[in-house]
């Protein structure tokens, strides 16, 4: 009889904060994938965002003993703790995002939709990758919030206390990124559409 | 009109909502293999990973010299270079990952299959260097030296290799080369699900278990020569990692057989002694033997537990009808229900029984024998008895019958000379049990 995924994660939580060690690694299992990806988006290098989500991991470890649920799952709890590991580290960096390309690409083959063609893969990987790249582009605190409120699924609460912010600020940095997004995405539009005219014309002339 | 949920404020336009869809639709980055191996394993093996720093060292530049300087120390670098190399390479051969030369002999397989051409030979090539990492991962396991990073590599090179070779055999147009290549893919399948197995309970055998952070423990001394925490016994409380330290003091030197343990964890509590007895005797000349089937460390307090033991000889003596007095030096402990112990007989094959009911849990029992076949000869120690009993509402790893820790002590006890030493014992559970460590 499979049990309630709420419910066994409350049972490992426990046990981790007993000092189980397993059970904490169990945790971390069933989040770590995510975080990955948040801290991926953030440095844009596979050894930095594998050496960040270890790092996480250790300093789960030492930390779980005080975790209190207090409205914070433990999977946002656990991205706290990455976000900050996440600015230390670009603070130290001080260097700009690397290929976004490369981050937008990265992967997305494999997720594309079953039953797809490869045209259609292709043509799906470039749109996700040219609306990653928008995303990434806006002003670091409204692409923080979307990134993590619609790809990592955290709602409003965890977001705010992942970032260290009020449920308001986290609100109007979502409106702003999302009003931001939708003028950079129609100025693309508007941009592809005029050179698709103007391809066409030549043609026409020719 | 838009619709209130758990993303947006009522009334917002449908492109906003449009947006929200498009950014859900954004896959996630998955993990590279190599990296989710290493954290099923870490995670399941309740390790602590080694954390890199997370800086990188930047690229720095070189200035070179002139030209001509320069063309001169690139040219004599790469003669030597591939002189070395040769050498390196002959001495590289038998290396594995975290020897210095284990770079030479990666280097060595990349450069042969550069210069290999015929898909045949390509995936033969292929499912070589795949063997050689399983090897390598057997050489690991067999050592038990489960480390996370290089079990991950060499998982995922051996991966990489058959997937090479899975390649290759598909451009093969003879059928019995490929079918033959077929079948060695099939069995390092096969060689990868052992090896897995191996893992988990090596890891299990060697003691990388689950510490036991925060067991009450007490260590004492019945001897009167060995004087842990400065008196006759030390307590405390493990730490994370499992670890309790004190110090011993034993003018004499230390005899490990003389100290005994208590622990408390997890509603159980367990005395024992620190070195467990291997349940087998012999006389002074050798003339005499006896074995104790399934000895074990502990026992319920004030339950009979019986324990056959089989009387051999390697001096042509007989060993039937022998006559053999079992007693428990602490007195802690009845021997067929008589507290000074109790004599028994050997039958025909020189097989005896007898019954061991521990009535104290304050002092570990020391079980000897004596054998009388005219003449007393005396047996040793045959079995050094503690027990475990239940405390709290709850106990985990009740079933146990044995210790569900295994203790490990730096310096090893035996080593211990005269004066004052600091150990430190790491106290692990044996009963968690181990999940797979692939997702």
């Amino acid at each position: 009889m499979s049990k309630d995924p709420e419910v066994v994660l409350k049972g490992l939580v426990e046990r981790a904060k007993g000092g189980d060690r397993v059970a904490y690694g169990n945790i971390f299992r069933l989040c770590y994938k995510d975080m990955y990806d948040y801290v991926y988006r953030r440095v844009g290098n596979v050894s930095d965002a594998e050496d960040i989500s270890m790092q996480v991991f250790v300093q789960g470890l030492q930390a779980i003993g005080s975790y209190q649920e207090r409205g914070l799952s433990v999977k946002a709890w656990l991205f706290r703790i990455a976000h900050n590991a996440v600015v230390d580290f670009l603070r130290r960096r001080k260097a700009p995002l690397e290929d976004l390309d490369q981050i937008a690409e990265t992967k997305v083959l494999s997720r594309a939709e079953d039953g797809c063609d490869i045209e259609e893969r292709v043509a799906f990987m470039e749109s996700m990758g040219q609306l990653y790249k928008e995303i990434a582009s806006l002003p670091a605190a409204q692409s923080e919030v979307l990134i993590l409120r619609f790809i990592e699924d955290m709602n409003v609460a965890e977001t705010a206390s992942i970032l260290g912010k009020k449920g308001s600020t986290v609100r109007a940095l979502q409106f702003k990124g999302i009003r931001n997004l939708r003028l950079k995405l129609g100025e693309a539009d508007t941009a592809a559409e005029a050179q698709r005219s103007a391809a066409g014309s030549n043609d026409h002339d020719l | 009109m838009g619709t209130t949920n758990r993303f947006t404020r009522a009334g917002e336009p449908e492109d906003y909502l449009a947006v929200v869809d498009q950014i859900r639709c954004i896959p996630r980055v998955r993990p590279r293999s190599r990296f989710r191996i290493k954290v099923a394993i870490i995670t399941a093996l309740g390790l602590t990973p080694r954390v890199a720093g997370v800086e990188r060292t930047e690229n720095r530049r070189v200035a070179y010299g002139t030209t001509f300087r320069r063309l001169a120390v690139v040219s004599i670098s790469l003669v030597l270079s591939v002189v070395l190399f040769m050498g390196l390479s002959i001495l590289a051969q038998g290396s594995n990952p975290g020897d210095a030369l284990y770079f030479v002999k990666r280097a060595g397989e990349k450069m042969q299959l550069a210069f290999t051409w015929n898909p045949v030979e390509k995936a033969e090539k292929s499912l070589d260097f795949a063997d050689r990492r399983l090897t390598e991962l057997n050489q690991m396991v067999a050592s038990k030296n489960i480390d996370p990073d290089n079990i991950a590599y060499l998982s995922e090179e051996c991966e990489r290799h058959q997937q090479a070779a899975s390649s290759y055999a598909a451009d093969v147009a003879d059928d019995g080369k490929s079918a033959t290549l077929n079948t060695h893919i099939k069995e390092i399948d096969r060689q990868k699900s052992s090896i897995k197995e191996k893992i988990v309970s090596t890891a299990g055998a060697s003691g990388i278990l689950e510490p036991a952070f925060g067991a009450a423990i007490t260590v004492k001394d019945f001897s009167g020569n060995a004087y842990p925490g400065g008196s006759d016994s030390v307590s405390g409380r493990t730490d994370r990692e499992g670890r309790f330290a004190f110090q011993v003091s034993a003018p004499d030197g230390l005899d490990p057989a003389t100290l005994q343990t208590v622990i408390e964890l997890d509603g159980r509590r367990e005395v024992a002694p620190l070195v467990a007895s291997d349940g087998r005797g012999s006389t002074e000349d050798g003339s005499y033997q006896i074995a104790i089937e399934n000895p074990g460390t502990l026992v319920p307090l004030n339950q009979d537990v019986q324990y056959e033991a089989a009387l051999a000889s390697t001096a042509v003596m007989p060993v039937a009808g022998r006559t053999i007095h079992v007693k428990d030096l602490t007195s802690s402990s009845c021997i067929n229900g008589v507290p000074s112990g109790a004599t028994i007989r050997t039958d025909s094959e020189g097989k005896c029984s007898f019954t061991v009911k521990k009535n104290s849990e304050g002092k570990v029992s020391v079980i000897t024998m004596v054998l009388d076949d005219g003449q007393k000869r005396d047996l040793g120690e045959v079995l050094r008895l503690g027990t475990v009993s239940r405390i709290g509402g709850s106990a985990n790893a009740w079933g146990m019958t044995d210790s569900a820790f295994t203790l490990e002590s730096n310096p090893p006890l035996e080593s211990i000379k005269a004066g004052k030493t600091k150990v430190t014992l790491t106290l692990r559970k044996k009963y968690q049990k181990l999940t797979d460590y692939i997702d």
